[in-house]
């Protein structure tokens, strides 16, 4: 499962870090997922818990692409 | 019956008296200010962190208005980066500072009084009702759509009008009174009620009257749809539940609802009141990004958002600081007042070029017009979509905008907070 974060949507509100601690964490200020990445890989095993990180995010800044 | 229409658009001397920016400013205990702006870019190029709070760093009398509290050293943030930190780090910089400043005194308890677990255990079941989803589907639907119509279809008859007061003053107080559930005829009484509450110079008789009538107005709305549930905020509200982490569960009080229809409504029939005045300013003032902006209506969202960036309606949030921290290499002691100045760090050249500009062809990079972080603005997609509504209605409807030069010129004024133009005088056609 893939992942894309629109960076200037994300409003650091770590709804996402909340639902889904293994997924994503909040780096350097306004950036949900680790790194500047904008495309992310979910590991093995968290598909669910993506799914709901992205869906508690209050700018539906993260979208599952694939 | 008196229709939807009739009640929106009728004159009432009431609007004038509560949509009155210069007026509420002398009220809430502020000076006029006009232009705010290259003293706080000044202050923000001394050093991103100020000891003092924004009031006085500007030299502005007055102490109601600038949140001071005694006993508590006051700083100011102005860069972007120490600014989006205080407000992304809650636990740290606290949002509970508005109710140690009193600036909600009588709203009860509200998930801005919350940080973490329970802030989120309280907004979430509140969140999906303001997504951006809801915002283009069921807001447009239920209330945007046709408060805009009426509103412009009243305007077009004329050939001028102070839009400030003819839209930008009745759209947002209709749409979302009338999104909670309110009956329109109880809107205004309703709007003035919470004025009232949040007057700093209120009595306290004033204060328990107008606690009483918004009370009164919320508490039947609520047991009518604990009866029988209608489409509308207050039912879905009725009908959410906060989670417990043992996974229990349990509905929202009638306080916990009457807290935060408080908090929203009186937030979202403000703000966007004056941001899309402020937009309209800025355009009437830009006419070839006006023109741009009819060529292609897809940039109507970017507008909105520049408009927000470079003058939003209020210039500073407050926040109590929970801990000894060090922010951009100052020592902020707990218990200190943090004031995060939204307003220079909107205009931060470390993030903009050229910052000073209104330019909404500018590559869209977030700014703090709608704060950040976990209490980062709950209605600001709804306002949002209004606004682009309500801009696409006059472009639409009123061909040939221009000021109108037989009235004074629109100034945009204000205090610290609660900024917007002092009227929007226009001729069209």
């Amino acid at each position: 499962m893939k992942l894309r974060v629109a960076a200037d949507l994300c409003c650091g509100a770590q709804r996402c870090v909340a639902a889904a601690p293994e997924v994503y964490r909040l780096a350097g200020g306004f950036n949900a997922l680790a790194g500047a990445e904008t495309e992310y890989e979910v590991p093995q095993g968290f598909e669910q818990k993506a799914v709901r990180g992205a869906r508690a995010c209050p700018e539906s800044a993260i979208k599952i692409i694939d | 019956m008196t229709s939807y229409a009739e009640i929106l658009t009728k004159d009432d001397a009431r609007i004038r008296k509560i949509f009155d920016v210069e007026a509420e400013t002398i009220g809430s205990g502020s000076v006029v200010i006009e232009d705010p702006f290259p003293e706080l870019n000044r202050l923000r190029d001394v050093a991103p962190v100020h000891r003092g709070s924004l009031g006085d760093l500007m030299g502005y009398p007055g102490r109601r208005f600038t949140h001071h509290l005694d006993g508590h050293p006051t700083y100011t943030a102005f860069t972007f980066s120490a600014v989006s930190r205080g407000l992304i780090e809650n636990e740290t910089f606290s949002s509970h500072a508005y109710y140690t400043l009193g600036t909600v005194a009588g709203f009860g308890e509200t998930i801005l009084n919350k940080v973490g677990n329970e802030h989120r255990r309280y907004r979430g079941p509140i969140q999906p009702l303001f997504s951006p989803e809801a915002a283009e589907t069921w807001w447009s639907q239920k209330i945007i759509d046709e408060t805009v119509e009426t509103l412009i279809s009243s305007i077009e008859t004329k050939r001028e009008s102070d839009l400030f007061l003819d839209l930008c003053a009745r759209m947002p107080v209709h749409v979302v009174s009338g999104g909670f559930g309110l009956d329109p005829e109880d809107v205004i009484p309703f709007r003035m009620g919470l004025q009232g509450l949040n007057r700093h110079d209120a009595i306290p008789d004033e204060r328990r009257n107008a606690a009483l009538t918004v009370h009164n107005v919320l508490t039947r709305v609520i047991e009518a749809r604990r009866k029988a549930p209608q489409d509308d905020i207050i039912s879905k509200l009725v009908a959410s539940e906060v989670a417990f982490d043992d996974g229990s569960s349990r509905p929202f009080t009638n306080d916990e609802i009457i807290s935060h229809c408080i908090l929203i409504v009186l937030a979202g029939g403000g703000t966007t009141w004056r941001q899309l005045g402020i937009t309209l300013y800025a355009l009437l003032n830009n006419p070839a990004q006006f023109e741009a902006l009819k060529a292609d209506r897809s940039l109507a969202p970017r507008v909105i958002l520049e408009s927000a960036r470079w003058h939003p309606t209020d210039l500073i949030f407050p926040r109590l600081v929970q801990k000894d921290v060090v922010l951009e290499g100052v020592e902020l002691p707990q218990g200190a007042l943090l004031h995060l100045c939204l307003g220079s760090a909107n205009r931060d050249p470390r993030r903009w070029v050229d910052p000073d500009r209104f330019d909404m062809m500018r590559g869209v990079q977030r700014s703090l017009a709608f704060g950040g972080g976990p209490h980062s603005c709950l209605g600001q997609h709804v306002s949002r979509q209004e606004m682009v509504t309500a801009l696409n209605a006059v472009i639409d409807r009123l061909p040939n905008l221009r000021w109108d030069p037989s009235k004074p010129p629109a100034r945009l004024v204000g205090g610290l907070f609660a900024r917007g133009p002092s009227s929007l005088p226009v001729l069209f056609g």
